[in-house]
């Protein structure tokens, strides 16, 4: 495998000032083209977000500037593995009603 | 007819053969903007609403999800958005009644289970699977292996040089430097080979269009790596082109054009070159301001523009302070500042150490272009001026005039024993020659002026009139008459041939190779023009006085010896010689129904198709991987896959197939099928024996029509996996042919007879229309798009009515049914896709009466369900009954069950009403199997592309991709947004190609293709096996179905 189970990524939890559905929709998609972007998912209507990505593939500095024109402010950071975040993916640790909200 | 033989199948030959003549187009609707909005505001949004319906679409381009309108128009329903790129309409699905019937029968199902985060809210940029998706797994997909044993695709050397329009000036460019504006973003795949690709909106190439040379629009501009041969074709006229061995040229035969790869042309083949084409007359004048931004940094220092007093320099003084005074003063300043003023105008510049000025739009006279052309022929640059060698005292006299003319400061050096210079003492014009014209130094080098080919047409005269002077002779001998031109610059000769025509005149070009003239350091290249080509040429020229003295009366010229196809003309192919090469290779896909475009010396080419992936990251996912990739589908809430689809690339190429089977059957899959061509499994009946032993229950196998033309893939190699599949005794067969417009919807129920006839191995037909991804044009969609209920109507046609329009089922009714075979038997497995994704049917082989029965003729399904509806509440309450209350309601559904049942129509000999109640009353996996085996499942499946996407049909997908980040997606998100899933994730997970080299030393790329021999076609051909395969089969529909 290419990918080191142990390698680190970075999850950020946002929140944002200026946003609505077709720009968070049109965000998310040039986030998510970038392969050192695991997960981004940006919601124009409750203006909250969370994208995890390979820091050495993608700076947080180079993430928010992209993410500029939508006044982020991160609420919380986390730092998990690859294998960690498979984990957290699959189909049994995410029930609905039981999921992380 | 064509066929891939001798070679890797690439399918590409029969597909240009099949789409030759084109039977039928769907022509679109137009609506405009207005009417679009209007519709929209009134349209119903709840899913399966009446028409027109809103819904979310996907833009091709600009990848915006906007919303779409599917809408009624002359009994079809159309899907129309308004994008960025313009308004789009594609056809959604071809009958409105068909899609009304179906809709009837749509029903929801909440998956409660989850990969991802994401709401949902950007569907379909959340899959995963997201908590709005609405179906649970019904097939896994799993991508064993990118790896695929078929072919290929065929490109250009980096160096090799087009005639492109770029943003509509017309240029001859290296493909590398086009490459530098292209933005490559897409990866493409068909039928498991990719490639990666640009879709500029800028490009147009030279194509053949009823004899005409036309600029199309390139479509696509797609690169790969390649390593090893490229060939290079030469013809009898001296025109060359170099591409890869497999790139295909269009071929003159028997008045017809046919295609035919580099490796396969002979000496004699026919080509098809460009003999003159329209030239636009638009550049007048050079913007040496513009021009300038090229220059070196510090011959920018050096320039100075005059004429600017007028200028507010203010917003420079806070950079260089006082000076903005002294120039405003001596009216003049440097270049490099000027730039940053970012004002425009006419102005005059100069350079340091010259007196001499230039105005900065420079004009391009007739004059200045001869001057330009005799540089060109006999001039080189110093460190600071231009000289041209002038042989002859006419030049000398016309040069010295043009000169002066001009207003160029110059002088004469000459040397005892050596030709006289003259001397162009502008530094500034120097700048003007090597980089607003980019002539480039050394005469091996030389080119043509930037533009020449959009100057006006009486300066591409002059420029032709100096070269020939400069350079140029004429021959005259006792029979023959030519004026020529030689140089060492094979780049030059090209230039000249497009300048030529551009006029209409046509030339040939012999090569004098350097081994052949003593002390040569490079090949001479001879252009010369002969016949009436050259009495047009010479009475357009302004030829010297020592070129029209040997001229004398040209008197009157017979035409060129060569067949002329309107701009065209034929040429033979002379010499075919190869060279090594490694590094990019470039293709085009243009848009023009032909696929042709014009390149190198003018040669008519094929623009490619499919496309390989030699040098490309090697995705193959671990065993572990796998073994979770199941796990994560096999454990959605509350339902949970049973069936699960390996797929490629082609999956038989990996060698620890056996293995992952078996883990399919340890994560408790019922069901495991194979998505193969079946070729490995045709020179392998072992590999058949142990994928049945290890649990395969199906191959989901390729075949796309009854020829070798329509089924390019495995038609050859088809009896032998029948056989090797009987011998086995298994896997069960799914035929699946991919459905395409003009290409094979003509074979739709010689493919259904053929599976009848098959009945012993063959478990179904499984059509799946085209799916267009990419960005396709519009008259490409109207050419090959079909949809259901146009499939439906070519097998009605097809098979005299023995299987109508109203045989089929839409496969949200298997959702209705699933809750009342959850009630009885507990299993627990909901179809329940959007209701236009699909189409199902079971027909019955009556073999005493030779007759096909449909289910609908002998039993009311629809009616059936209907009634179930009815003692839904009664039914649900199935397990929690007694025995006696089980026994009175089960005798009761029973009995009803008899009267929806038509024993007169029902197949004889099949035993269907058991068949029925077994699989209905027990409901599992081995009942199931037993309806199979005595009927034909006849499917259908359109996967969507970005003209057609709809997300409410992806919101409903039930058949899924496993990805090894964790994530379930479904087929059409995984697919048409491959840049977000496909093709982004396997690259994470990719091993790139040395470190798969590394990982597998014995490993070769060529080993993994099949090569279709000629030996074993003929074999095949005369084979028994072959004939009980294809010809002494029964028709059962009234059809001749000889292959």
């Amino acid at each position: 495998m290419s990918v080191n189970p142990d390698k680190k990524l970075t999850k950020i939890i946002l929140k944002f000032e200026n946003v609505d559905w077709e720009t968070a929709t049109a965000k998310q998609y040039e986030l998510l083209k970038d392969t050192g972007v695991w997960r981004a998912f940006i919601n124009g209507y409750s203006k909250n977000g969370v994208v995890v990505f390979d820091e050495e593939k993608l700076s947080k500095e180079e993430l928010l500037e992209r993410l500029k024109e939508l006044k982020p402010e991160i609420v919380r950071e986390e730092h998990i593995t690859v294998e960690e975040l498979l984990e957290s993916s699959y189909s049994w640790n995410n029930i609905l009603g039981k999921m992380e909200s | 007819m064509e066929k891939s033989v001798g070679e890797v199948p690439s399918g590409e030959k029969e597909f240009n053969q099949l789409t030759r003549k084109v039977r039928d187009i769907l022509e679109f609707p137009e609506i405009s903007e207005e009417e679009f909005e209007s519709m929209l505001k009134s349209a119903s949004r709840a899913y399966g609403g009446p028409l027109p319906h809103k819904t979310y679409s996907l833009c091709p381009e600009t990848r915006k999800v906007v919303p779409a309108l599917i809408w009624e128009k002359d009994g079809k329903v159309w899907i129309t958005k308004k994008c960025p790129e313009g308004m789009i309409t594609d056809v959604y699905y071809e009958s409105v009644e068909q899609y009304h019937h179906f809709q009837k029968w749509k029903y929801d199902f909440k998956l409660m289970s989850a990969n991802v985060e994401g709401s949902g809210v950007n569907c379909p940029f959340d899959c995963g699977l997201c908590p709005r998706h609405r179906s649970h797994t019904n097939l896994l997909n799993i991508v064993l292996t990118n790896r695929c044993n078929l072919n290929c695709w065929y490109c250009l050397p980096r160096d090799e040089e087009i005639l492109f329009r770029i943003r509509g000036e017309t240029v001859i460019a290296r493909m590398e430097d086009v490459a530098k504006l292209i933005n490559f973003e897409h990866r493409v795949e068909i039928d498991g080979f990719s490639g990666e690709y640009g879709t500029p909106d800028f490009l147009e190439v030279l194509t053949f269009r009823e004899g005409k040379a036309e600029w199309v629009k390139v479509t696509k501009f797609l690169r790969r790596k390649h390593e090893g041969e490229v060939y290079r074709i030469r013809t009898h006229t001296g025109r060359v082109l170099r591409t890869t061995p497999e790139h295909k040229f269009i071929v003159y035969s028997n008045g017809g054009f046919v295609k035919k790869r580099a490796d396969e042309l002979s000496p004699g083949d026919e080509l098809v070159l460009l003999w003159n084409f329209e030239a636009e007359d638009n550049v007048q004048e050079i913007d040496l301001i513009e021009a300038f931004k090229e220059l070196p940094e510090e011959e920018k220092e050096k320039i100075y523009v005059r004429g600017i007093s007028d200028l507010d320099l203010s917003p420079l003084k806070a950079k260089y302070g006082d000076k903005i005074y002294q120039w405003k003063s001596r009216d003049s300043m440097p270049l490099k500042a000027f730039y940053e003023l970012g004002v425009s105008g006419t102005f005059r510049l100069g350079r340091d150490a010259t007196k001499h000025e230039l105005p900065s739009k420079l004009k391009i006279t007739p004059e200045f272009a001869k001057l330009v052309g005799y540089f060109i022929a006999d001039g080189h640059y110093t460190d600071k001026d231009l000289r041209i060698t002038v042989a002859h005292e006419d030049v000398e006299r016309e040069l010295t005039a043009i000169i002066e003319g001009l207003g160029l400061p110059h002088s004469a050096l000459e040397w005892e024993g050596k030709a006289k210079q003259i001397v162009i003492g502008s530094r500034l014009m120097r700048l003007v020659f090597k980089y607003a014209l980019g002539i480039p130094e050394k005469a091996e080098n030389k080119r043509l002026p930037k533009d020449f080919l959009r100057f006006p047409r009486e300066v591409r005269i002059a420029l032709l009139s100096g070269l020939f002077n400069g350079d140029g002779y004429v021959v005259r001998g006792e029979r023959h008459l030519n004026v020529g031109y030689a140089s060492v610059s094979r780049g030059l000769i090209r230039d000249i041939l497009y300048l030529l025509a551009s006029l209409g005149v046509f030339a040939r070009v012999y090569t004098v190779p350097k081994e052949k003239v003593s002390g040569a350091n490079h090949d001479l290249h001879k252009l010369y023009i002969a016949g009436q080509d050259m009495v047009k040429l010479v009475e357009m020229l302004e030829l010297r006085e020592g070129h029209r003295e040997r001229l004398g009366d040209v008197g009157e010229r017979k035409p060129v010896r060569t067949n002329r196809v309107g701009d065209f003309f034929i040429d033979t192919v002379e010499f075919i010689e190869t060279e090594e090469y490694s590094g990019y290779v470039y293709d085009l896909e243009v848009n023009a129904e032909e696929h042709a475009f014009v390149a190198g010396d003018g040669m008519l080419i094929s623009n490619c198709f499919f496309y390989a992936k030699e040098g490309q990251p090697i995705y193959e996912p671990t065993l572990e991987q796998i073994r979770m990739m199941l796990r994560n589908a096999k454990k959605e809430y509350p339902i949970g896959a049973n069936a699960v689809q390996f797929t490629g690339g082609e999956p038989t190429l990996r060698d620890d197939l056996i293995e992952i089977i078996k883990i399919a059957k340890e994560e408790g899959y019922d069901h495991v099928q194979l998505n193969t061509d079946g070729i490995k499994l045709a020179f392998d009946p072992e590999l058949v024996k142990e994928i049945r032993e290890a649990g395969t229950n199906t191959l989901y196998l390729s075949y796309d029509g009854m020829t070798p033309q329509t089924n390019w893939k495995n038609h050859w190699e088809i009896p032998l996996i029948f056989e090797n599949v009987r011998k086995a005794g298994g896997p069960g067969i799914v035929l699946v042919p991919t459905t395409i417009r003009n290409v094979n919807d003509h074979e739709l129920g010689a493919i259904i007879n053929f599976g009848l006839n098959h009945l012993d191995i063959v478990r179904g037909v499984n059509f799946q229309p085209i799916s267009q991804v990419g960005r396709v044009p519009k008259k490409e969609r109207q050419r090959f798009r079909i949809t259901i209920p146009g499939a439906i109507k070519r097998i009605e046609e097809q098979t005299n009515g023995a299987i109508a329009k109203d045989d089929w089922y839409p496969i949200p009714i298997a959702g209705h049914i699933a809750r009342f075979f959850e009630a009885f038997t507990g299993s627990r497995y909901y179809m329940t896709s959007h209701f236009a994704c699909g189409a199902a049917t079971y027909i019955f082989l009556d073999r005493e009466n030779k007759r096909v029965v449909p289910i609908s003729r002998f039993l009311d399904v629809e009616g059936f369900v209907e009634y179930l509806e009815s003692k839904a509440e009664e039914i649900e309450q199935w397990r929690r009954l007694g025995k006696l209350q089980k026994l009175k309601l089960g005798a009761e559904i029973f009995m009803k069950f008899r009267s929806f049942y038509d024993e007169k129509y029902a197949p004889k000999g099949v035993g269907v009403l058991e068949l029925i109640k077994n699989a209905f009353m027990h409901g599992n996996y081995d009942a199931l199997g037993q309806f199979h085996m005595n009927s034909l499942f006849l499917g259908m499946m359109h996967f969507m592309d970005e003209y057609n996407y709809d997300v409410e049909r992806v919101e409903r997908c039930v058949i899924h991709y496993a990805m090894p980040d964790g994530r379930i997606v479904p087929f059409c998100t995984f697919n048409v947004i491959p840049e977000l899933y496909r093709d982004k994730v396997q690259a994470q997970f990719s091993y790139t190609w040395d470190e798969w080299k590394a990982m597998h030393p014995d490993w070769d790329y060529k080993k993994d293709k099949y090569v279709r021999t000629k030996e074993f076609v003929e074999e095949m051909k005369n084979s028994e096996l072959y004939r009980k395969t294809y010809i002494d089969i029964e028709d059962y529909f009234g059809l001749n179905t000889k292959a």
